[in-house]
Formats: C-alpha cells, sequence, structure tokens
C-alpha cells in the first residue's frame, strides 16, 4: 500500500514535471529516445517549431519514423550545442547577414560538428536536417559536402563519394572536347 | 555508397552544388551523367543576354559608342547611344570589344562599365617591373589601332566571368579574368604564326585569330 501510494505520487509529479519541462523528447526510427532543449528545437527546426506550437509533442516520445538513431543523436546533439555555445546577440546578427552573403560561414565549432563525422553520417544529417526543416544544420552540412569536392578532379570526386562512371568512352570525350573551347581556371 | 546521392534531394544537390564556383562546377559534368543533367538543367547560367557594342570615329577624332538592342529578325533594329564617362571618348582611347555590350577595355588599361560607371583598373600583363619610360612608351603603343588589335574583351557564359585576353605579336597569349590580381599564361598552339593586322574576335567565350598555315608554307 506504501509502495502504491508513493508512486501514485511520483506519477504526478512527472506529470506536472512534463507539463512545463524545457525539453523534448524524439524518438529515432528504431525506437531510441532523445531529449533536446524545446527553445533550440523549436528555433532551428521549422518542424519541431510547427510540432510544438501544435501541441503535437508526445511526451512519451515523439515519432520520427523517418530519422534513424545515429541522425537522431547528431541532431539533438547539434541543438544542444547550438543553444549553449550561440549567444542570441549573434545569432541575431548572423541572420541579419544572411542577406548580404548568399551562404553563411559555419562556426567554428559547427566545422569541428561536421568535421568528425563519417560520410554516412553526413548524407543521413543532411537528409534529417532537410526533413526536419532544420535551414541552419542543412547550411552547415552542405557546405561541408560542398568542401569535400573543391579542388578536387572528377575522378577524384568519384573515388571520395564512389559515385560509378557511367559514361561511355564516346560520351566523355565528347564533355572534355565541349570545355576545352573555352579557357579554364585551374 | 553510390546511392547516397540519390537519396540527397534534387533540391539539396542543387543546393550543394551552388556552393562551387561555377567553372569547377561546370567540370563536374564529367562525374557522372546524373550530375551532369542537375548541373546542366538545375544550376544557374548566366542569364546575360549579349548585345552588340559599335564603337564609331565621330569625324572628329572622338569615339562613339552605340548599343544595337535587337537584332531578331523582327526587332526594330534600333540603336542607343551610350553616354561614355568623361575622358573616355576622347582620342586615343582604344576599345576592345565587349561582348555582353556594356563594358570595354579602355587604352591605359581601365575597364568602365558606362551603365553604372564603375571603374576597374586592370594591371598590364607583363611580368617583370619596367622602366616607367618604358612603361610609357608601352602604354602608348596601346593606343595605336594594331596594339588594341592584341586585346580582346570578353564574356564567357559557361562562367559568368569577364576576361581580357592578350595575344602579342611575340610572347605568350596571357587570359585577366576580372576579379583576379594577376594574368596569367595559356599554352595555344599557333599563336607564333598569328597574322596581327587581322585582330581579334571573341564569340561565345572563345577567342579566335588568324594564323598562317606553316606546313601548307612549307
Amino acid at each position: 500500500m506504501e509502495v502504491d501510494k508513493g508512486k501514485g505520487e511520483a506519477e504526478e509529479t512527472r506529470k506536472v514535471a512534463e507539463a512545463d519541462r524545457d525539453t523534448v523528447t524524439l524518438k529515432s526510427s528504431d525506437g531510441k529516445l532523445f531529449e533536446v532543449s524545446k527553445e533550440a528545437a523549436a528555433r532551428l527546426s521549422t518542424v519541431l517549431a510547427g510540432m510544438i506550437a501544435g501541441g503535437s509533442i508526445d511526451d512519451n516520445g515523439t515519432d520520427l519514423k523517418q530519422i534513424g538513431s545515429e541522425a537522431l543523436e547528431n541532431v539533438v546533439d547539434y541543438c544542444n550545442k547550438h543553444a549553449n555555445s550561440i549567444p542570441s546577440a549573434a545569432l541575431i546578427s548572423s541572420s541579419i547577414s544572411f542577406n548580404t552573403a548568399p551562404f553563411k560561414e559555419p562556426e567554428e565549432w559547427e566545422r569541428k560538428f561536421v568535421d568528425r563525422l563519417s560520410h554516412d553520417a553526413l548524407f543521413d544529417l543532411v537528409e534529417a536536417a532537410n526533413f526536419l526543416g532544420m535551414e541552419r544544420l542543412l547550411d552547415v552540412t552542405c557546405h561541408k559536402i560542398s568542401e569535400m569536392m573543391k579542388g578536387k578532379s572528377p575522378d577524384q570526386i568519384r573515388e571520395v563519394f564512389n559515385i560509378k562512371n557511367d559514361y561511355t568512352k564516346e560520351e566523355l570525350e565528347e564533355i572534355r572536347q565541349e570545355l576545352a573551347w573555352a579557357f579554364y581556371d585551374d | 555508397m553510390g546511392d547516397r546521392w540519390d537519396r540527397i534531394a534534387a533540391d539539396i544537390f542543387m543546393d550543394i552544388l551552388r556552393r562551387l564556383p561555377p567553372t569547377p562546377r561546370r567540370r563536374l559534368r564529367l562525374v557522372c551523367p546524373h550530375w551532369r543533367s542537375v548541373i546542366d538543367d538545375r544550376t544557374p547560367a548566366t542569364q546575360a543576354r549579349a548585345m552588340v557594342l559599335a564603337f564609331v570615329n565621330d569625324g572628329r577624332g572622338g569615339r562613339r559608342a552605340h548599343v544595337l538592342d535587337d537584332l531578331t529578325k523582327h526587332g526594330t533594329g534600333r540603336a542607343r547611344e551610350l553616354k561614355l564617362p568623361r575622358g573616355a571618348g576622347e582620342q586615343g582611347v582604344s576599345m576592345a570589344g565587349a561582348s555582353n555590350g556594356l563594358r570595354r577595355l579602355r587604352g591605359d588599361f581601365v575597364v568602365v562599365n558606362p551603365a553604372t560607371g564603375e571603374r576597374l583598373a586592370v594591371p598590364p600583363p607583363w611580368e617583370s617591373p619596367r622602366s616607367s619610360t618604358q612603361l610609357e612608351s608601352e602604354y602608348s603603343f596601346m593606343y595605336h589601332a594594331t596594339q588594341a588589335s592584341e586585346y580582346s574583351f570578353m564574356y564567357h557564359s559557361g562562367t559568368g566571368l569577364y576576361k581580357i585576353v592578350h595575344v602579342p605579336c611575340d610572347g605568350a597569349v596571357k587570359v585577366f579574368t576580372l576579379g583576379d590580381t594577376s594574368w596569367r599564361d595559356v599554352p595555344v598552339p599557333g599563336w607564333a604564326s598569328r597574322v596581327p593586322s587581322l585582330g581579334l574576335a571573341s564569340v561565345a567565350g572563345a577567342t579566335y585569330w588568324i594564323a598562317v598555315d606553316s606546313f601548307e608554307l612549307d
């Protein structure tokens, strides 16, 4: 009896805490749960912002069936790091400069954040960021992939990204001829 | 691993490609047919429409510039005169052809955009530092039509870059890309036998000149 009563009270306090707690719980396609700052999630993801505003956040874990646990962990990690490391004033000024520059340069910590990822993890994160409407994270990941392409020959690109060259010799020669007629910088 | 790119949404792929400079991006068409079609169809090609720019002597030693807006079959053939910046229309300024119609090369290596009034100084193409008298004489040579014909100003529609091509009577062909700080040597077959008096022509991003075919002469 004592035990049951205690459990009931605990349940009660947990529910109260969840109602105004400052995190949301996300569930990956393989059923793993991740906690993320509610403020950061709403600020960085248009999709999560919509779900929070619309009350469709499940306290037992909001299902994100399209996102695997590794990618979701990176998303959550990114949100939490963002919440901790960027003062809001800096965020505001960087969003203003976005209007003048075509792409925002990633911050130092964002660079490090994507640098440590494997190719597969990076591409999964691009997909997750796209699905969740995370413009800033998309920017950072796309920047990283474009960096991986810079200064590489088509052969090297195929090698880095493991792309099959399904051109015929004749087709390749034709495109090379096209390119050869203009002055190109190396 | 190769299917990674298939999973990436076309918009995202385009976003990645758009971060690359236009020239290397064009070269990535060689990677595979899928990349070529995305680059051809989805990344920005230049929107600039070439217009014809004509320079005429006004008979009093000055120059006038006209833009022919519409040369299509049903066009009215109207031409309007460009207002040249002060001094640009005076005697001694040589003009190199511009293929988008709005810029030109002046004798003393200034590129002017009459539409906006912007000016861009371009360093001379020779590498070694020369004495000021030598430099002066080089500049004054530029005022002669034959010397001006060694230069061609062009708009490369594949990259959206403006380039000045220098084809001297002797020495290497050099290219200056606006935005760069220096000229670049370009190895070109046949420049040695070029006929200087016939000038240069830049058409659709390629520069042409007439050379003597030495094999036939032998």
